[in-house]
This record gives structure tokens, sequence and C-alpha cells, in this order.
């Protein structure tokens, strides 16, 4: 991107874990955080040459990332959530679409929670 | 086309992000209820080339943000047109800036009145169509005076505020009947609006951003097309910064 001088968009891949915590995910919910602050510094590193670094923070998506959860666990995180369903990885697929498309072309630096409304 | 079939109602769509709005909807697809404070040649002129262009049916509604009787006129219109109401983007709204010590009681409330009271009713009455259906999307225009704070605007930014503070909340209500609520916090974005500012003040201001540049209304404009759109299907009660990287 910085060699052809033509913009362009970087999209990390975060977790709600990452910025909320969440029980049993130490080690993951501290890799995803750790591109809460990359996400932030890259933007800020990035923006003079026109290229854009946002990051989402999915919720729970039906995968099989977490089928193997317990389920338990999974259904007290989806009842936290206003929309009270997993998400679906074409959902999280739309938002990856905007960030990726002009129409999102003034947004930078961002975390984008897709999480049926957790937090 | 994003929004194919979708009705779609903006408030103050005569100027500024709001226009920009209008034009972006329609470029997808959308049906819209245009709302302006009153009737004028340049308005209806304006409403005439876009859904000509985009081949959409834009109807014009009226009322003025503090007036309540002509508020609940222009929902009985909309009522009457028998339509659902998929989309409320409440973009109206104005920036009265002025220091702390300085600011009169009059500068408090009526910006109250304009900026939330008047947006907290009218969401009120349009989210009962979205119930009725079972679906929609509201998205609130806020600014990140909301959540940074910025010399001036300690009005401003607490109406703006108040809009996240309803968003989060109504988020929460609204979900059980299908209705996701969104908010979108601008930064500076090339308007009349920032025609109060300094020279200097704009020029530090696009110094802060990681883009080093002013945002253009329709790049608001196409993150509320995003927030309507099935896109985002499974975002609700968020605050989206569309600000160019304050970092």
């Amino acid at each position: 991107m910085l060699k052809y001088g033509s913009g362009g968009s970087i999209i990390n891949t975060s977790s709600i874990s990452g910025i909320d915590g969440n029980r049993g995910q130490l080690a993951y919910g501290a890799s995803k955080a750790a591109w809460v602050s990359a996400t932030k510094t890259m933007a800020e590193e990035l923006g003079a040459n026109g290229i854009r670094v946002n990051a989402i923070a999915p919720g729970v998506i039906a995968t099989a990332m977490t089928e193997n959860l317990p389920e338990e666990a999974l259904n007290k995180k989806i009842s936290k959530s206003n929309i009270k369903r997993k998400g679906t990885p074409e959902e999280v697929a739309g938002v990856i679409t905007y960030l990726a498309s002009d129409l999102s072309s003034f947004v930078t630096g961002q975390i984008i929670r897709v999480d049926g409304g957790i937090g | 086309m994003l929004l194919k079939n979708k009705n779609a109602i903006i408030t103050g769509s005569n100027r500024g992000i709001g226009k920009a709005m209008l034009i972006a909807f329609a470029q997808n697809g959308a049906n819209i209820w245009a709302h302006s404070r009153k009737e004028s040649p340049e308005f209806t002129e304006l409403i005439n080339t876009v859904s000509k262009d985009y081949n959409v049916q834009i109807w014009p509604i009226y009322f003025d943000l503090t007036n309540y009787a002509e508020m609940k006129n222009s929902v009985k219109q909309i009522n009457e047109y028998k339509k659902t109401v998929d989309i409320l983007v409440n973009n109206a709204g104005i920036m009265n800036n002025s220091l702390f010590q300085m600011t009169t009681k009059d500068i408090l409330y009526n910006q109250f009145e304009i900026n939330f009271f008047s947006i907290f009713t009218f969401t009120q009455y349009i989210s009962k169509f979205m119930v009725r259906q079972n679906s929609g999307s509201i998205i609130n225009i806020a600014s990140i005076a909301a959540l940074d704070g910025f010399d001036g605007q300690s009005v401003y930014g607490a109406t703006k505020s108040a809009i996240i503070a309803m968003t989060r909340s109504i988020s929460n209500e609204l979900s059980l009947n299908g209705i996701r609520v969104n908010t979108i916090a601008p930064g500076i974005i090339d308007t009349d609006l920032i025609n109060v500012m300094s020279k200097e003040v704009i020029e530090k201001n696009i110094a802060n951003t990681a883009l080093k540049r002013l945002g253009k209304p329709f790049e608001v404009a196409n993150t509320a097309v995003f927030l309507a759109s099935e896109y985002s299907s499974y975002i609700t009660g968020q605050v989206i910064r569309v600000d160019g990287g304050r970092l």
C-alpha cells in the first residue's frame, strides 16, 4: 500500500473479549486486546498515506470456534446481548465489507463491535 | 444498492450532512420522507432532481423541531402512506457555541429542545411504526464533541451525549421488536456548521486527524447507509466515530 501510494484499508480482527475481558480467556483476550492498541497506532502512522486501519470486535458468532465452548457460558453471553442470538459469519463479513469499501472512507482507528449489542 | 425498496425518514435533509444522506440513500434505492423545517423552492428542486436521478420516491415533510403540533401532523402524514418505515435518521440539529461561563439559559434550553427533546419525541412516534412491523433501524447523529469535549461546546456536547445515552438505552428496549439503534459521531466535516470556526482552529483539527483532512458530508452519509443496511444486522447500541482518526 505504501509502495504504490494507492492508499488502502486494513481490517484487523479483535474480539469483545479483548475489550470486556471474559472468564477463561485470559490469553485469548489479551492477544485480541493487542489488536485494539495496534489498530490505533497503525491508523495514526499510516493515515497520512491514505491507509485506513480499523478492527472489528465480534461477539458470539456461529462458527466452528464457538461450537466447542461450554453451552452454558455461551448462552449466558448471548443473553447479555440485545439481539439475543449468535451472529452469523455473513453478518461479520458485512461489516468487513463496509470497512473495506469507500462507505467508510473517513473512518479509521476504530474498533467496531459486531456483538448484537452486548456492550 | 443496499437499501432497495426500503423506506427511510431523514430529518434536516435540506442541507449539509442531511442533504448528502438524501442523495446517498436515494443512490442506494431507498424511498425517502425528506424532512425540512419549511418549504422552499431550493428544497423542492433538490427533491425532484434526486428522485428523478435515482428513480426513487421522495416525499417532503415539514415541521419545526420545536413545534410539537407540526411534528405530530407530519407523523400523521407518514402514517397515511400506509408504508413500512424501515429507517429513521435523526440528523437535524443545531450547534450554538458559547463558553461555559457565558452560556445563558436560553442557549442551554434551546439547544436541548432541538438536539435532544424533539428527537426523543419524534423517535417515540416513529418507533411505534417500527414496533408494529417488528423491524427497523434508527440512526442518530451525535458528535465527537459528546465524547472528547471541546471548548465552547459544553451544551452542544451535552445534547449529543444525551443522544448517545438514549441510543444505548433504547437499543436495549427496542431490540425485542427487531429494531436496531446506533449513533454516528462525526468529527470535523466540511459543512456550513464549521463556518463558526477560525481557520487556525480548522487547521489544528485537520492536523489532529490521522487522515489529515476534513470529512465530507457524503462520508458521514455512507456510514448511515451502512447502519441502515443488512450489512450491520448484528450491530446495535453502538457509537461509530466518523472522524478521520483522532488518536
